[in-house]
């Protein structure tokens, strides 16, 4: 009679749990929008099939094989190709330790090297390995036509030039060009970029002469700050002109003499790099003066001071590493993204609310009341399965039948 | 102001196995046999 008992208790409760589930799915529709996780279940993952050696070989080392950890499916499927390269090896000595090939990255703020424009438009002849031979005159080029270079949008007639060495261009200006107010300067235009020092040394480019347009073109000044100088510390900042700079940038807040004291940038050196994806970003650069620098018409007073102009290319953008098929399994090395030992992850699903609503009511001898509303929210809770060594154990499995267990001993003791 | 109370679904099938079973058993000790 007991035994009977509890088997019929026990088709109810499980009876009782289905439409429970069922019920409160039901309610479930009317009550608000809750952030769920996904529908409770005791799922068992799916097979995959894993047949070794199938797979075709690329030729030569795959994909990524080196700086990346296999996955031991592709190591299972996949390490034939391998022993065909390295006769001498076994599948399981297949420790990464090849091929680490190095990622080029885009170093901007490293101190660059003296860098010269190349004008394709007449390309600077091969040097040739002879130690007798000098290096061959440098080519002469048109470059014609008008360029600004100062503050004050002059403009320097250049009528003609020729290259001094790799890095400099020698012109001829035609324009009534003051070197002692600009003997540096460093410009940047939409047609161009006009370099010039004291000594006529003018270092051009321009659209015409075919400008790799896509490269970040840098700036690097190397300064000492605040000598005697009658114009004092200019102020200024370079973010707003849409200019990336250095943060070791020293700029002081007051154009006069006695706040460059106050700075106390008497000593201080600093380092300025300016960089920019496009010229026209530059179009508002640094000018040296005999005076100083020059930023945006504002005057900084430096010692002395070294220039470097160089150029890197811009970074394209990474191509997507591409999903191995299984046609290409073993073109690209699959990393290896299950851990050997992974914990159970609690997760909440849904959430079942019951309860009252906020209201106001006036009670006669109290006054108005004011009920605040509660609810009673049953958030049912997963616990998930831990991995060990690629065997999965099911936290919610265990607990259920633990929980089956307790419950048929309690029956069968009362 | 809500009351957030967690539940496993193992929790709830074991009480509520035995809320049955009690409820049944008083319900047949409740009739005369």
């Amino acid at each position: 009679m007991r035994l009977a008992l509890c088997l019929f208790t026990l088709f109810l409760s499980l009876s009782l749990l289905f439409a429970t589930s069922f019920s409160v799915a039901l309610a479930q529709e009317s009550d608000p929008p809750t952030p769920t996780l996904g529908p409770f279940s005791f799922s068992t993952p799916t097979p995959v099939s894993i047949t070794p050696g199938l797979h075709p070989c690329p030729e030569g080392l795959p994909s990524g094989f080196g700086s990346i950890t296999p996955s031991r499916r592709w190591l299972y499927e996949c390490s034939h190709c391998l022993l065909s390269l390295y006769p001498t090896s076994t599948p399981l000595s297949l420790t990464p330790r090849f091929l680490l090939t190095p990622i080029p990255t885009l170093d901007i703020f490293s101190t660059p090297t003296p860098y010269g424009f190349v004008a394709t438009a007449t390309p600077t002849p091969a040097p040739t390995p002879t130690a007798t031979s000098t290096p061959p005159p440098p080519p002469s080029l048109s470059l014609a036509g008008f360029y600004k270079y100062s503050a004050a949008d002059e403009e320097v007639y250049v009528s003609s030039g020729y290259w001094v060495d790799s890095y400099y261009l020698k012109v001829q200006r035609a324009s009534s060009y003051n070197p002692q107010n600009y003997s540096y300067f460093v410009q940047t235009y939409k047609s161009g970029i006009v370099a010039c020092d004291s000594n006529g040394n003018l270092k051009v480019s321009s659209a015409s002469f075919n400008i790799d347009w896509n490269r970040i073109f840098s700036y690097d000044y190397e300064v000492s700050f605040c000598s005697s100088g009658r114009d004092g510390l200019g102020c200024g900042s370079v973010s707003a002109y849409g200019l990336k700079a250095d943060s070791d940038i020293v700029f002081c807040s007051n154009s006069s003499s006695s706040k460059c004291l106050e700075c106390n940038l008497d000593s201080l050196e600093a380092k300025i790099t300016i960089h920019s994806t496009t010229l026209d970003d530059m179009n508002h650069g640094l000018i040296f003066t005999t005076r100083g620098l020059m930023a945006y018409s504002q005057k900084v007073i430096f010692n002395s001071h070294k220039r470097y102009l160089s150029s890197l290319p811009v970074p394209a953008t990474p191509t997507p590493f591409p999903t191995a098929t299984p046609d290409t399994y073993c073109f690209a090395v699959v990393e290896d993204s299950e851990p050997d030992i992974s914990l159970p992850v609690f997760q909440i699903g849904n959430s079942f609310c019951y309860g009252l609503n906020a209201f106001n009511t006036t009670i006669p001898i109290f006054g108005e009341f004011s009920f605040p509303g509660i609810h009673v929210c049953f958030d049912e809770i997963t616990f998930g399965s831990i991995n060990i060594f690629g065997l999965q154990i099911s936290i919610d499995l265990l607990s259920s039948v633990i929980a089956a267990v307790v419950t048929l001993r309690i029956l069968l003791r009362s | 102001m809500y009351i957030h109370i967690p539940f496993h679904p193992s929790f709830i099938f074991a009480v509520g196995t035995v809320l049955v079973f009690v409820l049944v058993k008083s319900l047949i000790e409740l009739i005369p046999l």
